[in-house]
């Protein structure tokens, strides 16, 4: 084995604790989930905060433009201009850094100052998310959330909380209803 | 790096990590059996192992399960370990791992599959979406093999068999059991036998078959938490695999299409449409 092979090998193991993967399958056209993740119409049914209420990200979702994190309910604007779009193939791939943890957001959602300290103070990880079309009406949805340094504070929460948004919208995209998770 | 350093120098808590290498998934009660100190002091010690990021921690029910995380470990051979030499490391802890034949985890490769979904159903839907052939069949589907059913009591020490609805292939084995069965929470059981007609049937080349047939027998655990007015968490825990294991890789592709499937069974009245 080379050491390039090794190495790359290593690198993929230990990425399994510093970036978050999961995916599902959802019946609908890869348009539909694209667009169930950029339409603040659509996130602010599926993606939302027991607290903060749903999400809106405004964007024009072009690669080097920024985005904002929005919960109408509670008037909160996280705007940064590291919050910045990587990647944008639409219907099939859309990659952007993640957002600041201000401390208004903080105060929002509920996060005492001194842990919104420690999760501010990690480097800023970075979303993927991959529209693959199944055919047979079905779209393969994954998620890889990445770039957490060791021991992150914000992974295991990040962790937490992908399984309960993307099972959200994939209610919606199937039923049309809203999955109520506390 | 510093919280990784003062964490591993203690020897209890080093005690604490070589537990959970031996069994992973532990309660804090397990956890404290034999250690020979307070409750108090190892919670005190796990704290301490939780923020270094060695020790993660899977909420089951109001019980806490505490599992080995090396990937700290891992940087700091990733740091000073030269690339050769770590090369000679692996290749010795490999041939050390081989002639003590166990199934300990090494330091880099997950041993364990986890994933969760949430589903608009009651926890008594979601338990017989995962026992029932009525259901299972629907949405346990494989493009050759056809779909799954498992008969058993589902009662704690039965058996299962498993079977597909088209053909005539049943896998039973007597080490195929129902560990753990509390109707409506938490079901577990050690995986099925792979069969060289298992092989056959699901058009698995008959070498990688081999292969793994030849590792340890693994075990599934099922949490059904309620996580909001109708809605359920479901939470599929895999684990008892070898480092580097084949099955893990098969069964880490199959469960989110298997889950995606069910949910959409369960929230819809069919299932998602297979191959």
């Amino acid at each position: 084995m080379t050491t390039t092979a090794l190495t790359t090998t290593r690198t993929t193991a230990t990425t399994a604790r510093t970036s978050f993967s999961y995916c599902t399958y959802v019946a609908a056209t890869p348009e539909r989930v694209w667009q169930a993740l950029t339409d603040p119409a659509d996130t602010r049914r599926y993606w939302r905060h027991p607290r903060a209420g749903g999400k809106s990200f405004p964007s024009d979702w072009r690669v080097g433009s920024t985005w904002d994190l929005v919960h109408e309910d509670v008037g909160l604007v996280v705007h940064d201009a590291a919050q910045v779009i990587l990647e944008s193939d639409p219907h099939h791939r859309l990659a952007y850094t993640w957002h600041t943890f201000t401390p208004e957001w903080a105060a929002v959602v509920g996060l005492g100052a001194e842990d919104a300290a420690a999760w501010r103070a990690e480097p800023r990880s970075k979303v993927a998310l991959d529209i693959e079309d199944e055919g047979r009406g079905v779209v393969r949805l994954s998620v890889v959330h990445d770039g957490f340094a060791p021991g992150s504070v914000v992974l295991p929460n990040i962790a937490q909380g992908w399984p309960a948004v993307l099972s959200g919208l994939k209610t919606l995209l199937e039923t049309g209803s809203t999955l109520a998770t506390s | 790096m510093d919280a990784v350093f003062r964490a591993l120098g203690d020897p209890a808590r080093r005690r604490l990590l070589d537990r959970l290498n031996e069994h992973n998934g532990l309660t804090l009660t397990e956890l404290c059996t034999g250690m020979g100190m307070t409750r108090q002091s190892v919670t005190k010690h796990l704290g301490v192992l939780e923020s270094a990021g060695l020790v993660a921690t899977l909420r089951r029910g109001r019980e806490k399960l505490h599992y080995l995380n090396a990937a700290p470990i891992n940087d700091i051979t990733d740091r000073w370990i030269h690339h050769y030499d770590r090369a000679r490391a692996e290749a010795l802890s490999d041939l050390r791992t081989a002639l003590e034949d166990t199934t300990t985890m090494t330091t880099d490769e997950p041993t364990t599959f986890v994933y969760s979904t949430y589903i608009k159903a009651s926890p008594e839907r979601v338990w017989h979406g995962l026992t029932d052939p009525a259901f299972t069949t629907r949405y346990w589907r494989h493009p050759s093999a056809g779909g799954v059913s498992m008969s058993s009591t589902w009662e704690k020490g039965a058996t299962y068999d498993v079977a597909y609805d088209t053909g005539d292939l049943v896998i039973s084995h007597p080490d195929q059991l129902v560990l753990e069965s509390d109707p409506y929470r938490r079901l577990a059981y050690t995986w099925h036998s792979y069969t060289p007609e298992w092989a056959q049937a699901h058009g698995v080349d008959a070498a990688d078959a081999a292969t793994w047939a030849a590792e340890p027998r693994s075990k599934v655990a099922f949490d059904i938490e309620e996580a909001g007015p109708g809605v359920v968490k479901l939470t599929v825990v895999h684990d008892g695999f070898a480092p580097g294991s084949a099955q893990l890789q098969g069964v880490s592709n199959g469960w989110p299409a298997v889950l995606a499937s069910m949910k959409t069974l369960l929230e819809t009245g069919s299932a998602l449409p297979t191959a």
